[in-house]
């Protein structure tokens, strides 16, 4: 029970903490308290938006979208990542040119993706799936490059070859890394989603994020930014209890003791 | 050990101050520069004509004019201290009264019935207003434009609920209208004016003209307003001196509207007829920025009661200097 008490104390100390500070900013900070609405306001503006009813299909098609990206993203960083890490024409050949995409902003890649892709679901799918290629493939690239030689060499003397060796060996060894690269690309889809919902969209979190700055209600703002943090924390939560429960061995690096 | 993490801990303080130090935006320093943020539209021409003529100098004040997209902008950075006037249209001002924002409209500079409409696409099946039924139209929320619209269906006996909106900047409409993701756009000159051209007869065009006549607005601080008025008065008798040069120099003024703005000299001549330049302070801007108030709270963009419009405008700078330009009566 005590146990269960200091759990509960953990998890809830850091926000407790922070909405002390944030009342104390709001109050004694001199800024505008339109600029900065009180934790009550926040509350009571992310109540109107559950009232209304669009609070749940935000949420899921903000969901929808990220999802789709993660998993075509992801896959598609698994694959390409693999075939970078242990080839090394690929590697030589495509790596820098991703090195350099990865670099691109996503608020500057939006404009071009609505122009070619228009306003439609694939545009933001595309972004998503753009957001969760990258940090996929370079932990893909990265744990299948770095698995030690012995242990291929090792598997190779026993007879195992082509699928049997990558899927047998050099996955394993690197899921570790591969892992890690999906929980990073948990948070850089969730991000991106928001970007590309900003603009030409009629649902989604981004989307009443916009307007809600565009008619100056910054308490709505921040419900929203409230509502994605929550998600994003759910979210990294589930990933580290469905990898936990798959792969009970793999420790994920900066896992909370 | 001790040495190299004070060593980089200096180096990262260094680099923070150094980035702050660079990247600080323009703030009211104590030579006693004013921050006019503009919003890089040809209606704001009065602003470009009296800084480039030096109208501002002759009244002595040190003028620096901040571009930012939108009048929103404009107003988020008079709002947060960053300048001292902004020109902005009506709607976000309206939005602005609901937070009971430190603001005040000290004149009127620019209306039209006719920068604001909306082009159906033909090919979308778009012929009369009726048939925007079940279409997706762009249109920049929160903005006039989209109360336009609102307004605009309402008199063709639709609903907002009958259309699928969808938030998109009047920059980038362009490509939307021509890709054809949409049926319909609204948005301002010269965006739309460029969407029609694009379309060619494709373009089918749905004016505003009976909808609600927009306006463009210099805004400042209560403190400006009030205490420092003399700022105001100096801002306003330069405006007034560009817009009575601007009805006698089409040409020059086109000319400078055109280099600060990145605009062709060509397509300013042709949307320059609907425009209408004069410093005033009528009383239908209080009725329509009530109405849009009624209309904001309608669309659940804002709550509770509709703020009286008198209480965000002051009369006193411009009654200094055209007192017959002004029609509103101040609340008490």
């Amino acid at each position: 029970m005590k146990y269960k008490a200091q759990q509960f104390l953990k998890i809830c100390a850091p926000f407790a903490l922070m909405i002390f500070f944030w009342i104390i900013a709001n109050r004694y900070s001199g800024v505008n308290p339109a600029l900065l609405p009180t934790p009550l306001e926040v509350g009571n503006a992310l109540k109107e938006f559950a009232i209304s009813g669009n609070l749940l299909w935000d949420i899921l098609w903000s969901l929808r979208r990220a999802a789709l990206g993660l998993i075509f993203g992801g896959l598609l960083g698994l694959f390409i990542g693999t075939i970078t890490g242990r080839i090394n024409a690929f590697n030589w050949l495509f790596s820098p040119l991703f090195n350099g995409f990865r670099a691109l902003p996503p608020v500057a890649i939006v404009p071009l993706v609505i122009v070619w892709a228009g306003l439609g679901e694939s545009g933001k799918v595309f972004v998503t799936t753009w957001a969760a290629f990258f940090p996929v493939w370079l932990n893909t690239h990265s744990g299948v490059s770095s698995v030690d030689k012995g242990i291929i060499w090792a598997a190779r003397s026993l007879g195992a070859r082509g699928s049997r060796l990558l899927f047998g060996v050099t996955l394993p060894a690197a899921l570790s890394q591969i892992l890690v690269g999906f929980r990073l690309a948990i948070s850089t889809t969730l991000i991106c989603v928001i970007v590309a919902e900003m603009t030409g969209a009629y649902v989604g979190l981004g989307f009443r994020l916009q307007i809600s700055y565009l008619v100056f209600r910054v308490d709505r703002m921040l419900a929203c930014l409230v509502v994605l943090a929550i998600i994003g924390i759910c979210a990294d939560r589930l990933f580290s209890l469905v990898t936990t429960w798959l792969f009970p061995w793999i420790k994920l690096r900066h896992e909370p003791r | 050990m001790k040495n190299k993490i004070f060593l980089i801990g200096a180096i990262i303080i260094a680099i923070s101050v150094l980035a702050y130090l660079l990247t600080r935006g323009p703030s009211n320093d104590s030579t006693g520069k004013i921050i006019i943020a503009e919003g890089t539209q040809p209606i704001a021409a009065p602003i470009y004509i009296a800084y480039a003529n030096g109208y501002f100098k002759d009244e002595g004040l040190n003028v620096e004019l901040v571009s930012f997209p939108t009048g929103k902008f404009c107003l988020d950075a008079l709002i947060g201290g960053k300048a001292d006037f902004a020109t902005v249209a009506e709607t976000p001002i309206v939005h602005a009264t609901f937070k009971d924002q430190p603001i005040r409209i000290v004149a009127t500079i620019h209306r039209s019935r006719k920068n604001t409409f909306c082009i159906g696409r033909k090919d979308k099946g778009v012929n009369v207003p009726a048939d925007l039924k079940g279409k997706i139209v762009a249109v920049p929320f929160g903005t006039n434009a989209q109360f336009a619209l609102d307004t605009f269906l309402r008199k063709n006996d639709l609903k907002s609920q009958d259309l699928t909106f969808i938030n998109l900047s009047p920059p980038e409409m362009n490509g939307q209208v021509l890709k054809g993701d949409v049926a319909a756009v609204v948005a301002w000159q010269p965006y739309i004016g460029r969407a029609k051209k694009n379309l060619g007869d494709n373009a089918v065009p749905f004016s505003f003209e009976n909808v609600y006549e927009e306006t463009y607005n210099i805004v400042t601080s209560v403190l400006i307003a009030g205490e420092k008025k003399d700022i105001a008065i100096k801002i306003l008798k330069a405006l007034d001196r560009a817009i009575d040069f601007m009805k006698a120099n089409r040409d020059e003024t086109i000319r400078i509207v055109s280099q600060r703005i990145g605009m062709e000299k060509s397509e300013l001549d042709t949307i320059w007829p609907i425009y209408n330049f004069g410093l005033d302070l009528r009383q239908s801007l209080i009725e329509t920025m009530t109405l849009q108030g009624n209309w904001a709270v309608k669309q659940g963009h804002q709550n509770g009661q509709v703020p009286d419009m008198r209480n965000f405008v002051s009369t006193t700078a411009l009654k200094v200097v055209k007192f017959d330009a002004v029609s509103i009566k101040e609340s008490n």
